[in-house]
């Protein structure tokens, strides 16, 4: 167990280490200078050239990286060229933000997504069910922007239900905080909640083919019995894993939705920070994407594992 | 299941409950405003920030030892006299008192010292220079608390001018850009990175105490929410696009409109060897349909020839207006006696500003009737700033020049050694004007220094400069009092809410 997180952890942070210097390198080579764009056509020469002194933009390139990754080693991820903040800090003010919303929209997927999923596989051809269907397949093909629009035209500007852009920090005023991010908790988890009814549906059909089911059913189980005590079980699993990298996905931040409804978390950072040309922000961003997605992973295989003792702690089956 | 159902009520309570519109707490209700902003700030100290977009915002906490009228006429701020030794090389300052900062301690002549030498690169903390606007001060004395004596090594006529600068407390540069502290009308009450700005009234303001208690700048990304949230109410104050105003609640909101002391110009550049030619320049002018351009992206704006809008109207040159009527066959005899009949270039267009893409798409329309094809490079505005504005890898490209309170800063901007002359213009004879105009005391002479520059900029037809885009700025009807200035500026300080 040990063993494989070690070898795990390694492989994350080799691939870590290509990523940045790829980075690194890509924006050496896309046009763009970060002084530049955090002035603009307004930039006061003496300004510029004192900005690039104090931020390091006056050494060569490859020193650059290297003054980076020493940084790195001692804990520290750099200053920002667009905020002239420390980059932790920076991604430490975001961060609450995309969890609230990451925790919400979850929420939402897990708790609308199974009940519904487990329904449409029992009753699949009810007209109900084939309602249902029909509407997963809209729910996936709606771009999550149009639907963050039309749940503001409908809810903000129609209705008077909900704030179009009410986003208050949660220090200031938690309840303002959590109703800023419901709209946008629906717009992200609409498609999910589409993508897991449909797998889980699936899914458990396939089940409820096999040889086990019918033994239980010969055995006078109801229904609802076997659908939940024994089908669940085997069936979830595919699930979960789709459950982690819708997960992560969020987790990572949601650059479109974040910056419609301008909610200053991760994705919203990573945008200004791409647009910036912000290199140290960009791969602290990354840095915190790699350890989402390696632990991530680590804790669906993990879970995989408890559900099924067959699947071991790689994730793969025995 | 039981729990999954009881799991499903508390999300639907959760919902319903969060759609309640009252506030949960008894918060006494300031008088409070949220202005919409498109962009977040560069920086928060205001001797490191130059956009024009943070400008605009952070004018409302600081004062300078002059302000500008709503016409653009300078008067004293925080100076009560600025005496001008006649050779141009001493001012000085009697400083307003009592003026307190947003701290509470008094300002004295230290703290005006303070500021200048940071912005020289002479004081300890901050050790090299922000800024090369006031590297004409030789010197700074201070005899008592409320007199600044500025002595000179070279005479700046646009000195007076610059004073607008941010006045801050001795020793607070370091913090700026976290906790700014200046002397303005409103003072700083939290800063959020991608969120916003607050502010709070300065109670103890030394000019006239604004209305409003509380001001939030809230940062739009998109502007469709940020249209979406003026017609909720959730914000009071937004810049709008041209469409958005026909879509505007009239009777929840007014659209003001001003000139905005920018020059829309399309930029050419002097390496292709086309624009070498006058007379192709010329032609270009003649075939472009301005009052056409102007009626259908931004009407009202003022109609330009020449690199400086006519809201600065002390130095504003009239005679330029009107120099290139439409008359494509004009142009198109100046192109063929130019030996350029099927003049083929390309145009750079940063996509982040859809007015100038949408004048771009105008003029290629108008220039195909000439004969001239214009190929559309759509470019994302960093590339902009490294291929056209650094290193002026372009034919021809389009943006809005912002404009300032001095002449020569905006002239100064084709002056062959200006460090951003991305035209690749040089003109000897304009060059020495400029140089001599720095020089000159006398406003009347002064002015017409510039006046000839401007009219050099239009008979050379440098470039082809459209309009100066008219600002609409929304406002709700439940405000009063708010004014736009020829340079950028939300001045809340007049703002009022009506009864």
């Amino acid at each position: 167990m040990t063993r494989s997180f070690l070898t795990r952890l390694f492989s994350s942070l080799s691939t870590l280490f290509l990523v940045s210097l790829l980075i690194f390198f890509v924006f050496q080579i896309i046009p763009g200078d970060p002084i530049l764009s955090k002035l603009g056509p307004e930039a006061d020469p003496a300004l510029e050239a004192l900005l690039r002194k104090e931020l390091g933009l006056d050494k060569p390139p490859m020193a650059r990286y290297l003054d980076w990754v020493v940084s790195l080693l001692r804990g520290d991820l750099g200053t920002s060229i667009r905020f002239q903040m420390p980059v932790q800090q920076l991604i430490a003010e975001r961060l609450p933000n995309t969890l609230a919303l990451t925790l919400w929209s979850f929420f939402l997927i897990v708790f609308i997504s199974l009940p519904l999923g487990l329904w449409l596989a029992k009753n699949n051809n009810s007209t109900l069910g084939l309602f249902i269907n029909a509407f997963t397949q809209l729910g996936i093909a709606i771009p999550s922007f149009w639907l963050a629009i039309m749940l503001m035209l409908i809810f903000g500007l129609r209705l008077g239900w909900l704030p179009i852009h009410g986003y208050v920090p949660f220090s200031k005023d938690p309840w303002g905080f959590m109703r800023s991010l419901l709209l946008p908790g629906i717009a992200i988890s609409t498609s999910s909640i589409a993508i897991v009814i449909r797998y889980l549906r699936a899914s458990v059909l396939d089940e409820m083919l096999q040889d086990y089911v019918r033994t239980a059913r010969n055995k006078g189980l109801s229904e609802n019995t076997i659908l939940i005590r024994h089908v669940l079980r085997n069936a979830f699993l595919p699930v979960l894993t789709i459950l982690g990298v819708l997960l992560i996905n969020i987790l990572t931040g949601s650059i479109v939705i974040e910056s419609t409804f301008s909610i200053p978390g991760i994705g919203q950072l990573l945008q200004t920070a791409i647009r910036s040309r912000d290199l140290p922000l960009v791969q602290g961003i990354t840095l915190y994407i790699a350890a989402v997605v390696t632990f991530g992973f680590l804790f669906v295989d993990l879970l995989s594992a408890k559900i099924d003792p067959r699947i071991n702690d790689r994730g793969d089956r025995a | 299941m039981k729990r999954i159902l009881l799991l499903l009520m508390i999300l639907t309570v959760f919902l319903f409950s969060a759609c309640n519109q009252e506030p949960p707490l008894d918060v006494p209700s300031l008088k409070s405003v949220v202005v919409g902003i498109p962009q977040d700030f560069d920086s928060l100290d205001p001797h490191r920030s130059v956009a024009t977009g943070t400008q605009e915002v952070m004018l409302n906490l600081f004062s300078g030892l002059i302000t500008i009228t709503l016409d653009g006429e300078i008067i004293n701020d925080l100076a009560e006299e600025i005496e001008v030794s006649e050779d141009l090389m001493t001012y000085t300052v009697k400083l307003k008192q009592p003026v307190k900062f947003h701290n509470d301690q008094a300002m004295t002549s230290k703290d005006v010292a303070y500021t200048f030498n940071r912005l020289n690169g002479r004081t300890e903390d901050q050790p090299d220079p922000l800024t090369a606007n006031f590297n004409a001060i030789e010197s700074i004395e201070t005899p008592d608390d409320e007199t600044v004596i500025f002595k000179m090594n070279r005479v700046d006529v646009a000195f007076l001018s610059k004073l607008m600068i941010a006045i801050i407390p001795e020793g607070s540069g370091p913090d700026q850009a976290k906790e700014p502290i200046g002397a303005g009308p409103f003072k700083f009450d939290g800063y959020t990175a991608g969120v916003g700005i607050d502010m709070l009234r300065h109670d103890s303001y030394h000019g006239t105490l604004p209305e409003l208690e509380k001001v939030e700048f809230k940062i739009y990304t998109d502007a469709n929410t940020g249209f979406l949230a003026l017609q909720v109410g959730e914000v009071d104050i937004l810049n709008l696009t041209l469409d958005q105003t026909y879509s505007v609640d009239q009777s929840k909101i007014t659209v003001l409109t001003a000139p905005q002391n920018m020059v829309q110009l399309i930029t050419l550049n002097f390496e292709f060897e086309p624009f070498q030619n006058l007379k192709v320049r010329q032609a270009l002018n003649h075939a472009i349909n301005k009052e056409e351009i102007i009626e259908m992206l931004a009407p009202g704006s003022p109609q330009l020839d020449t690199n400086y809008s006519p809201i600065m109207g002390y130095y504003y040159n009239k005679d330029t207006e009107d120099y290139y009527d439409y008359n494509p066959d004009k142009a198109k005899e100046l192109l063929k006696a130019a030996g350029y009949e099927d003049l083929t270039f390309s145009l750079k267009v940063p996509t982040e500003y859809p007015f100038h893409v949408d004048t771009a798409l105008l003029l290629q329309a108008q220039l195909e009737n000439v004969g001239v094809n214009m190929k559309l490079l759509p470019i994302e505005w960093n590339t902009w700033l490294s291929e056209v504005y650094e290193s002026a890898l372009y034919e021809a490209s389009i943006i809005g020049l912002t404009g300032k309170l001095d002449p020569d800063t905006i002239l100064n901007r084709f002056e062959t050694t200006f460090l951003r002359n991305f035209y690749n213009y040089s003109n000897s004879y304009y060059d020495d004007l400029i140089e001599q105009a720095r020089k000159t005391a006398d406003p009347e002479e002064r002015r017409e220094i510039y006046r000839e520059a401007q009219m050099i900029l239009t008979e050379e037809a440098v470039a082809i400069f459209i309009m100066d885009p008219t600002l609409y700025r929304a406002v709700n009807n439940r405000l009063s009092g708010l004014h736009t200035y020829p340079i950028g500026f939300i001045d809340m300080s007049t703002v009022k809410i009506k009864d």
